[in-house]
């Protein structure tokens, strides 16, 4: 077998990835020059910490994006002769080398941590922006108006978040569940948040203009209703948009268990900043609820959440890592980091790096999320 | 006082049932009762063969009715048969938790000291060299799920250095057969107390009467030790005994990676051939765990603030 | 000077890179006389704090000590080593401030921690005789069940008890000076007349220097031996009490006193009128059930005020104003009682018909950095008021910056978001918003409190002008009795939530009825200074010459 040297290695690796160093230093003098503008966001140029958080991210957004650009092999493409190869062994056939080496299939362990790094950046942001949909949807009543309704929002966060999260999701990842309409119950009930709270936003802002609210909240319906069948059904009339069904189970499961610590967190935020003045100057001037919770208390708890949401985003990162580990993941042949870790380490003694491309992408990842998150964190505090 | 921890006592209960009526139905829907059986009796079965075992084993009766079933055992501490071991589940059950106890002391006993020290360290002063230091060590170490970590050390110190083995056997405490497993744990624990704990050393060491022992001539050390650490450590304390979710999950994760026969693994292999009884059982196992942690967080906090305690 | 205990010398103290100004302290030189009580007094952010602070070289970390020296004892103290620094803390310069609770550790009996002042300053204290020692100096401190307290966490003792303890620590070791850094600002008059007593007497006694900063010239006349005027990190003015305060020099010295409200009133209400009244409130009451029972929070408030008219309400902390003002307006809803606005009784509507009478009582609130919606742009807020009540938006716009201009806001303020601007502007901007509803009823809780005071007056005169332009009825919620007598038709005196007292302003202030009333002006610290006053065209005048803006 032939091969390359270490050094030629990380050469090519450095040279493959060009369309991201480039999309990186057009990103970073961007945003330098118009920092100012940028709020806290601009602010993360006076933390070393945050920078390098922020690097890291970046680096694997422009990754998933830019995959196709990068990869020397498909994601699927096995060989039987080159199965479990160490790193910088050449497939002579096609004059490439496989920098990182092959897995027991034979397939490029380097193409496939690019292209595990769209399911990622995929899944992980979305689930957690729909997580955290539903708990600001639920954590402000239940912060702000309190009683029943909070007692018993919050019993039920207490149950979902004492709930041994394997179980949970054994119980409702496992490939037997997909056949049942569960999954799609549990999207349902989820994809429904979005929509509510985008007409709670309208609703609250333009009570009073019914020329302004009519429309907008039957626009929120349509698009609503269109994304809402297209994700939950798989039965968009356009065709444009649909999950498969063992990501929707996924997907689902996730902000299952991810809601209940975010709704936690903004409960606790809306009932810190209600008493303040101005919320109270809001109600003497006679608003209702719905818009004191939602123009008067939340952009106040941004800060916070926006720290939050790069670290909840690194947690379900983890997660999803987590239920690949254990095989609940995305089918076998998905180049999804958690699933190559449990195929591959069982061949550690054999070839040691075999498990580390996945392993060092999803760490990397994670990490970068949490120096962005202290870096805002840091900044924010000075605000 | 005592009012407050009855309440608790019986939302525990309410919560347990609750867990585990769901955990039932999820238990007992269609898929998996199929899984169970096939693993059962024959894993060719037809479909008619499958649905005839499952009705001569009584899972086709009304649910609340095999619900009724089970709790009335369970009250009673019987937690039924395990499909899988072919035993009285309890015979199961108990002594993995024990093992799984053994680590987790261990786990314990070295997280708990070090991540403290850690959070004080970087809390104690500010801004400077250690405390950046220690503050990125704790995230770095927040960053590294045990999946990784266990298999990064692995390698390094099994495969490399070949100084451990890649698996513990349960059963046997020795430093060799635990180093690495009780490694991985206490790394990835470590992280986010020590930085809890270090905000709450930072959030001390700003209040006025730090400021006020300061000017009365006492030494940096001594205003530490005698007036900031009694405060400090409140919030640690209850961020300690709320982590436990997060330990059982990394239980489990550990167990399977260094295949120890713990509680983690009876659980991961209960619910993957779905062995109802064990199943259950391990559910609210882990679920009265986790409320009990709870239940002595909220205590220890009232107990430890005299602001709350004498009101 | 002869005699001088304590000399600074061309002490400058830098703040951090993104600060208003350069310095906090700018070539401060300053002599303290031995024996003597200074004075320091100056607005928020003169550096008074800072420079009294560096005397202990314990300046926050983020500002740098850039150059002087403090002389003491034929030492400096900026050059002295951390053990010779704690030797010299606590023991020969002691230091006392403004909240006293947060200055005791929460975790340890307080008893427990003025032991500890003798067991670093007096070795030859025996531990054992520590308890003994504490007891003594709490006695000393005129507190009345020393041992109790000696057993007690920080939150079971009063305000002022605390205070005491923080004395008594600060005396444990008889030191040469004492600095006291706004020590009765969080404190009640009535209290804060008990610790200015104690510190006064005990001075007699341990015969120490204290230097004293405050805000209040009333403290100053009470106290002071010597003052010195700080602005903007400078010495503006110093010398004797009486030149100082009586025949200031400094065009800012002049401004400042000027500014001080006296302790009488100039407003006479036409006690004739027949007219409808703004609000009536009858027999409202408010009570709080706690854990270890009830706390009648409000008892039987009860008063009529009509258009232009407005009543001071004045109490300390726990007499029931704030409750007071949280039950008008509905934030809290009161146990039983009437409160009618116009022709309608408040308290009974409900849904869509409280929401449309709200716009009739408004609320100006305490504090100018929680009051204003930090995310919000000015006119957003201003607007919004106005189109709850129906207004469109090109009309509310209009009538927004027509509103921000009469509280004295060009119409750059529009846009901006309440951090560009100082606390005196964000209480503007909290009165034009209460404004833009078009109250019948305004309710001002503490506004002033919070504020400078030169911005105070400002403020006053503001809500003055703005009353006989929109002739609302204002309820006036303060401590302070000098405000009240600016603003004030009527005053009410509340003590323990009931109002004990209640006449014009003129008879409250010279012919009190009640004993509380009557301790309350006699605890009111300058009572009797009667400070120069300026015109309003000099005022003005010395005002755009120093750019001081509010």
């Amino acid at each position: 077998m032939e091969s390359i040297s270490t050094i030629e290695i990380w050469q090519i690796f450095i040279t493959r990835l060009w369309p991201v160093w480039l999309a990186l230093a057009i990103t970073f003098s961007a945003s330098y020059q118009w920092r100012t503008k940028l709020g806290v966001i601009g602010r993360i140029f006076n933390s070393p910490v945050g920078l390098v958080g922020l690097f890291i991210v970046l680096f694997w957004v422009f990754t998933a994006i830019l995959a196709d650009f990068i990869v020397l092999f498909d994601s699927l493409e096995q060989s039987g002769l080159y199965r479990r190869k160490p790193p910088g062994t050449i497939n002579t056939a096609q004059g490439i080398p496989y920098i990182f080496g092959t897995d027991t299939l034979g397939r490029d362990l380097f193409s496939r941590m690019i292209y595990g790094s769209q399911i990622v950046l995929l899944i992980a942001p979305a689930a957690s922006l729909v997580a955290y949909v539903v708990g600001i949807t639920l954590g402000l009543p239940a912060g702000y108006i309190g009683g029943k309704f909070d007692t018993i929002l919050s019993f039920i966060a207490n149950l979902v978040l004492a709930f041994p999260v394997i179980l949970l999701f054994y119980l409702l990842v496992a490939p037997g569940i997909r056949e049942t309409i569960l999954p799609n119950i549990m999207a349902g009930v989820f994809f429904m948040f979005p929509i509510l709270f985008a007409l709670m936003i309208v609703y609250s802002r333009f009570a009073e203009r019914l020329n302004v609210l009519i429309p907008s909240s039957i626009v929120i319906l349509f698009i609503g209703v269109w994304l809402y069948s297209g994700l939950v059904f798989n039965a968009d009339p356009l065709g444009l948009v649909g999950i498969d069904p063992g990501e929707l189970n996924i997907f689902a499961a996730v902000v299952f268990t991810t809601s209940p610590g975010v709704f936690r967190i903004v409960r606790g935020l809306t009932m810190d900043i209600r008493t303040r003045d101005y919320v109270a100057a809001a109600v003497t001037r006679g608003e209702n609820p719905l818009f004191v919770m939602i123009w008067e208390i939340l952009p106040n708890a941004r800060g916070p959440l926006i720290v939050d949401s790069c670290l909840r985003i690194g947690y379900v990162t983890i997660l999803l890592g987590t239920l690949g580990f254990f095989g609940l993941g995305m089918e076998p042949e998905s180049p999804d980091w958690g699933s190559m870790i449990n195929q591959t380490r069982s061949y550690i003694r054999l070839v040691p790096t075999i498990v580390l491309p996945p392993t060092l992408a999803l760490a990397s990842f994670v990490l970068g999320l949490n120096l962005l998150a202290d870096g805002l964190r840091e900044q924010s505090l000075k605000d | 006082m005592l009012f407050f921890i009855f309440k608790r006592i019986f939302v525990l209960f309410l919560t347990v049932i609750c867990l585990s009526f769901i955990v039932f139905t999820l238990v007992t829907i269609e898929p998996n009762l199929k899984k169970m059986a096939l693993n059962q009796a024959n894993m060719r079965m037809e479909e008619a063969a499958v649905q005839s075992w499952l009705d001569k084993n009584g899972y086709k009766r009304p649910l609340l009715v095999q619900y009724g079933e089970w709790l009335g055992n369970a009250v009673q501490g019987d937690f039924g048969y395990s499909t899988h071991f072919r035993k009285p589940v309890n015979e199961v059950l108990w002594p993995k938790l024990g093992h799984t106890g053994i680590l987790m002391f261990w786990v314990l006993i070295l997280t708990v000291p070090i991540a403290l020290v850690i959070g004080v360290l970087s809390g104690m002063r500010e801004g400077t060299k250690t405390d950046r230091t220690l503050s990125i060590f704790s995230i770095v170490t927040t960053s590294v799920p045990q999946y990784v970590s266990g298999i990064l050390f692995t390698i390094l110190l099994s495969s490399w250095l070949g100084l451990f083995k890649g698996v513990a056997k349960a059963g046997n405490i020795t430093f060799e057969n635990f180093a690495l497993p009780v490694l991985t744990m206490v790394m990835y624990d470590i992280g986010y107390i020590a930085r809890m704990t270090r905000a709450s050393m930072v959030e001390v060491m700003g209040s006025q009467y730090i400021r006020t022992a300061r000017l009365k001539g006492m030494p940096f050390m001594a205003v530490v030790l005698k007036h900031a650490l009694r405060n400090a450590l409140i919030a640690p304390f209850t961020v300690i005994m709320l982590q436990f979710p997060w330990l059982l999950t990394g239980v489990v994760i550990v167990e399977k990676l260094f295949n120890y026969k713990g509680f983690g693994s009876l659980l991961v292999s209960a619910a993957d051939q779905n062995d109802i009884d064990v199943t259950l059982a391990c559910g609210v196992v882990a679920v009265v765990l986790v409320l009990t942690t709870q239940l002595i967080s909220d205590i220890g906090y009232v107990f430890l603030n005299p602001r709350i305690r004498f009101s | 000077m002869s005699d001088s205990i304590l000399k600074i010398r061309d002490l400058s103290i830098t703040l951090p890179k993104n600060a208003d100004r350069k310095y906090a302290v700018e070539t401060v030189n300053l002599d303290v006389a031995k024996g003597e009580i200074l004075c320091i007094v100056g607005e928020s952010g003169s550096g008074k704090s800072v420079m009294t602070s560096a005397i202990l070289n314990d300046v926050p970390d983020t500002l740098n000590i850039t150059s002087g020296s403090v002389e003491f004892d034929g030492q400096d103290i900026l050059q002295l080593s951390q053990i010779q620094l704690n030797t010299l803390r606590g023991a020969r310069i002691s230091m006392i401030y403004q909240e006293p609770m947060a200055a005791l550790n929460p975790s340890i009996r307080v008893g427990k921690q003025v032991d500890e002042v003798f067991a670093l300053h007096r070795p030859e204290i025996k531990p054992k005789d520590r308890k003994a020692e504490t007891l003594k100096l709490l006695n000393q401190m005129k507190l009345p069940t020393p041992e109790r307290i000696y057993s007690s966490y920080a939150h079971q003792v009063s305000g002022g008890q605390c205070q005491r303890i923080v004395i008594a620590m600060a005396l444990a070791c008889n030191p040469d000076i004492l600095i006291a850094d706004e020590p009765t600002t969080a404190l009640d008059v009535t209290t804060q007349a008990e610790i200015l007593n104690l510190i006064s007497d005990l001075k007699d006694v341990y015969k120490n220097t204290i230097i004293f900063i405050t805000h209040d010239f009333g403290v100053v006349t009470d106290i002071a031996d010597r003052v010195v005027v700080m602005c903007q990190g400078k010495i503006i003015e110093e010398g004797l009490k009486e030149e100082v305060l009586m025949t200031p020099k400094e065009p800012y010295t002049k401004l400042l006193v000027d500014a001080m409200p006296l302790l009488e009133t100039t407003r006479t209400p036409d006690q004739s009128r027949k007219d409808d009244p703004s609000v009536i409130v009858d027999q409202l009451h408010k009570i709080y059930k706690t854990r270890s029972g009830q706390v009648h929070a409000l008892n039987d408030a009860s008063f009529v005020l009509r258009k232009s008219e407005t009543l001071g309400v004045v109490g300390e902390s726990g007499s029931g104003k704030s409750t007071l003002a949280k039950t008008l307006i509905r934030l809290e809803e009161p146990t039983s009682g009437s409160v009618n606005i116009g022709q309608e009784n408040f308290l009974s509507l409900s849904g869509r018909g409280l929401i449309s009478s709200r716009k009739k009582i408004q609320m100006i609130f305490q504090d100018p950095f929680g009051s204003l919606n930090p995310s919000q742009t000015v006119g957003f807020m201003l607007m919004r008021g106005l189109e709850l009540q129906g207004i469109n938006t090109i009309e509310a716009k209009e009538r927004a910056l027509e509103l921000l201009q009469q509280v004295g806001l060009g119409e750059q303020a529009f846009k901006r978001k309440p951090r560009n601007f100082s606390g005196g502007q964000r209480q503007r901007i909290g009165i034009a918003r209460a404004l833009s509803m078009g109250p019948d009823v305004i309710v001002a809780d503490e506004c002033v409190s919070a504020l400078d005071l030169s911005v105070q007056k400002q403020v006053l005169l503001l809500l003055n002008d703005l009353q006989k332009t929109y002739q609302m009825a204002i309820i006036f919620i303060t401590h302070d009795l000098r405000v009240a007598a600016q603003v004030s038709d009527y005053i009410t005196v509340m003590e323990k939530g009931k109002m004990v007292e209640f006449g014009t302003a003129k008879d409250v202030f010279n012919k009190p009825k009640h004993e509380y009333t009557q301790r309350l002006l006699e605890a009111a610290p300058g009572k009797d200074w009667h400070p120069p006053r300026l015109s309003p065209e000099e005022a003005a005048k010395i005002a755009k010459s120093l750019e001081v803006s509010s």
